[in-house]
């Protein structure tokens, strides 16, 4: 009783043909009997021809009838040009046998009884009738043909042939046509337009016992026969969670924005107008990652291998040994060859026999240009997203937005499906084009939002993280200050450290604004000079006086800036202001201070970077960065702001970022007996006692010094007395 | 799933219930029995096309290896044995018994594939429940 339970198998013959048995869930059924009906030339008789070679032996016989259709001889001719065919088989497994001459002659009785002949003698496992169309014209009635097809479908049944039933059979047959409902499958083959071209399709429409595909599947007959195209079918998202670490992307700053990385199986758009930097930017992903160890596969629809090569190398990228050790595979299809189910096959196939990690598609919007609905550019973005998935790799899938439309893909479907998006934009700034790159969407990754400055140049692409957004953002543990509370650092110019209550307080940042040429500059070379008598690396970057210049202004005021320089503990970068970009300055920065270990930083003309920038509020955004940047980094900072004012005390940098200092000094010139003279306040100090009077200063030979005439000129600071009071009584 | 053991099995008991050693006469009886107990439970299911294309197909194959049974005839209600019991000398008795026993295994064979054996228990069934007929025929 046991077995009556048993779910019993259909045994299924396979066929040979690309994908169809993944369609048929397996295979014909053994014994069935099929009509393969479609319209001339549609590939009706290929495709059965394919499956009798596939399944011919001299154990596993075909049966293979001609009747008054393409004759035996022709057909045996055209067929020997695919790679399928086998003259062995013809001796030893197909038996051809022509019914031209009885179909014209004979009643269908006499064919039945000639077929049946042909069966008991060599007890074929397939039997073809090609065509059966031909006896809907010898039958003088539809019960005729009926009672006909009946009996001859019960006794291949008996005989467990699986039967295909060739004709030239259309759609609207399928209602009235007796054949269709007496057999047990039908697969109809035609060809039609499509997105302009010509193609193929294969259909399921029924095939009893199966739980097969019912969907139009478009198919190619080559040199290697049919080959069918379903990725609906084939490609199949699997279920499975990232096997790895995250993603680093390696390209220059764009893992800050991505947070902790891109989970693996990931697949980001990479959107932009034509010529914002998706091909270089997928491109150097994928370069990226074979410099680390992860293979990667380039798919391209515009730019040829040799293109794509010339462009890296033009960035300084060794792509070319990447290829030739096999990191890398760059695959072109040309626009007018793309067929898009055939070639997200071929991307599978590449993905999987390359074992790629690093996907690239450029672009997604050219591989689907034929594609006029978004429903269907929707799942075919699917599919693509699903071979990453599948590959647990990361694809960079580029797509053109266009031009004037607020969408970030083409059709405005295509993001849904993806799990994250990266957005290309640029804008013409003067006589430049300045580039951003905006993390839009990542899906399970705490990114950095916003839009962000990013170049192409030498190296590659570089991104720079918006000051305002990296200020904001979660810092590592690697990333914190290791200066310790109320340490102080001393000035340089030791009056100063007076009015500021014995120092700067270390990881400070001190603002220094004053108008053009009362030693704001001076000032900051000696708070370097001082860091580097304490060995101390310092940066000076200045946005003003290029480094020739401060050398010979420095050794004009007998300031040690040479010696510094030369001993490595003071470097100097010069940023021409008309090209720095605010952006772009916070970046250099971090890079800089992480090369040399800076501990003291001069910022000269701060105001230069703020020029750039419309907004106030985007004036306070970039300080702050800058400032909170310093401070993580447990740099101490001086920042030099020139005021377009001589002597008013109203306002001190003009920029309304005073609130941000810590310390907050001021030089102003004052009317002075024999004319201006130069004064020093120091406004504000966080955390310490000051002294608030205006002292005259002088510049000379050891640079700037607090004291002079008029004012409070000559008195010791009071703060610093009470200062160095207290330290004495301190046990 | 039955494979052509269980079938073989089936007829054998039927066999041994019906058939006699040496009695020619025995054996074809035993066999156009047996074949219409099934052909008669089958027919309801498949009809009659089906089974005579079936069955003709049996007798085919079982007469490629012993040619003698090629006078066996499939008729509306199962198999004639008339023909071949005119001509019952032509096969030795013990090779008659194995031919006739083995067209009863194959009729259940092939019923079975094209089935999925879907039919096998009840038609093995038949085979199985002793009927009053069996007790007189019982040898």
């Amino acid at each position: 009783m046991t077995a009556m339970k048993k779910k019993t198998t259909i045994e299924r013959i396979t066929t040979g043909v690309r994908n169809l048995d993944a369609l048929l869930n397996g295979g014909f059924p053994r014994g069935s009997t099929t009509i393969v009906g479609g319209t001339p030339g549609a590939g009706k008789t290929t495709l059965v021809q394919q499956i009798c070679f596939h399944q011919a032996s001299p154990e596993q016989r075909v049966l293979y009838f001609n009747t008054l259709s393409e004759p035996t001889a022709k057909s045996l001719r055209y067929m020997s040009q695919f790679a399928f065919f086998d003259r062995a088989r013809l001796t030893n497994g197909i038996e051809f046998v022509d019914l031209g001459m009885i179909v014209r002659t004979q009643s269908v009785d006499e064919v039945s009884l000639l077929v049946m002949g042909h069966l008991k003698r060599v007890k074929p496992t397939i039997v073809v009738i090609d065509s059966f169309k031909v006896f809907e014209d010898l039958t003088t009635s539809r019960e005729e043909l009926r009672k006909f097809t009946y009996e001859l479908a019960i006794n291949l049944m008996a005989w467990e042939a699986t039967t295909f039933l060739i004709g030239e059979y259309g759609a609207q047959e399928i209602q009235n046509n007796p054949l269709f409902s007496i057999v047990d499958g039908l697969v109809m083959v035609t060809q039609r337009i499509e997105s302009g071209e010509q193609q193929r399709f294969l259909q399921i429409v029924k095939m009893r016992g199966t739980a097969h595909s019912r969907d139009e599947h478009p198919f190619v007959i080559g040199r290697d026969g049919v080959a069918v195209f379903a990725p609906r079918v084939t490609i199949r998202r699997e279920d499975r969670s990232p096997s790895g670490p995250r993603c680093k992307t390696g390209i220059s700053k764009l893992d800050e924005l991505l947070g902790d990385g891109i989970p693996l199986g990931s697949s980001l758009l990479i959107a932009g107008v034509a010529g914002t930097g998706k091909t270089m930017l997928s491109l150097e992903f994928v370069y990226r990652g074979a410099q680390r160890g992860e293979k990667g596969i380039v798919f391209s629809f515009e730019e040829t291998e040799e293109r794509l090569r010339a462009s890296a190398r033009g960035l300084g990228w060794d792509i070319d040994r990447e290829i030739e050790r096999g990191m890398i595979e760059i695959v072109f299809i040309p626009q007018p060859e793309i067929q898009v189910e055939a070639h997200l096959e071929m991307m599978r196939e590449r993905i999987e026999a390359l074992g790629a990690k690093r996907v690239a598609l450029d672009s997604v919007s050219v591989f689907l240009h034929k594609v006029q609905s978004p429903q269907v550019a929707r799942e075919k973005t699917f599919q693509i997203a699903s071979l990453v998935q599948n590959a647990q790799a990361v694809g960079f899938l580029a797509t053109d937005i266009p031009y004037g439309q607020d969408l970030i893909s083409r059709f405005g479907v295509e993001e849904t499906v993806v799990d994250g998006v990266i957005v290309l934009s640029s804008t013409s700034e003067g006589l430049e084009r300045q580039r951003y790159l905006e993390v839009y969407k990542l899906r399970n990754t705490a990114h950095l939002k916003g839009r962000h400055d990013m170049l192409i140049g030498e190296g590659g692409i570089t991104v720079f993280p918006r000051y305002d957004a990296t200020a904001s953002a979660p810092r590592s543990a690697a990333g914190k200050s290791t200066r310790r509370p109320a340490a102080r650092v001393a000035s340089g110019v030791p009056g100063l450290d007076a009015l500021l209550g014995g120092g700067l307080l270390e990881g400070s940042a001190t603002f220094i604004a004053g108008s053009a040429g009362i030693g704001k500059s001076t000032l900051g070379m000696q708070f370097l000079l001082e860091g580097s008598r304490l060995k101390e690396p310092g940066l000076f970057v200045s946005l003003e006086e290029s480094p020739e210049q401060l050398r010979a202004m420095a050794k004009s005021l007998d300031l040690a800036l040479d010696a510094a320089v030369d001993d490595g503990l003071v470097d100097i970068v010069y940023l021409a202001r008309e090209r720095v970009r605010p952006n772009q300055v916070l970046a250099m920065l971090t890079d800089k201070i992480g090369e040399q270990k800076t501990r003291r930083l001069v910022l000269d003309g701060a105001s230069h970077l703020l020029s750039e920038l419309a907004a106030p509020s985007e004036h306070r955004q970039l300080v702050d960065g800058l400032v909170s940047r310093l401070k993580e980094l447990g740099v101490t900072g001086v920042l030099t702001f020139e005021t377009h004012v001589l002597q008013a005390t109203g306002t001190v940098t003009d920029r309304g970022v005073s609130p941000i200092a810590d310390n907050l000094v001021m030089l102003r010139y004052r009317e002075g007996e024999r004319g201006l003279a130069a004064t020093i306040t120091v406004v504000k100090t966080r955390g310490s006692a000051h002294d608030f009077q205006t002292h005259d200063v002088t510049v000379g030979a050891g640079g700037l010094r607090v004291g002079g005439s008029g004012g409070a000129v000559g008195r010791t600071p009071k703060v610093a007395k009470k200062a160095k009071r207290k330290r004495t009584r301190s046990p | 799933m039955h494979d052509e053991h269980d079938h073989a099995a089936c007829v054998d008991a039927w066999w041994t219930r019906h058939a006699r050693a040496g009695e020619p006469a025995a054996s074809l009886r035993a066999l156009e029995r047996g074949f219409r107990l099934v052909w008669t439970r089958a027919q309801v299911t498949l009809g009659d096309v089906t089974l005579m294309a079936i069955g003709e197909r049996v007798l085919h194959d079982v007469a490629e290896e012993y040619p003698p049974l090629a006078a066996l005839r499939i008729e509306q209600m199962g198999i004639s044995c008339e023909d071949l019991e005119q001509d019952a000398g032509a096969l030795a008795s013990a090779d008659l018994d194995r031919a006739l026993r083995l067209v009863l295994v194959e009729l259940l064979v092939v019923l079975g594939r094209l089935t999925g054996e879907v039919l096998t228990p009840v038609l093995h069934a038949e085979l199985s429940v002793p009927s009053d007929a069996d007790q007189e025929s019982a040898p």
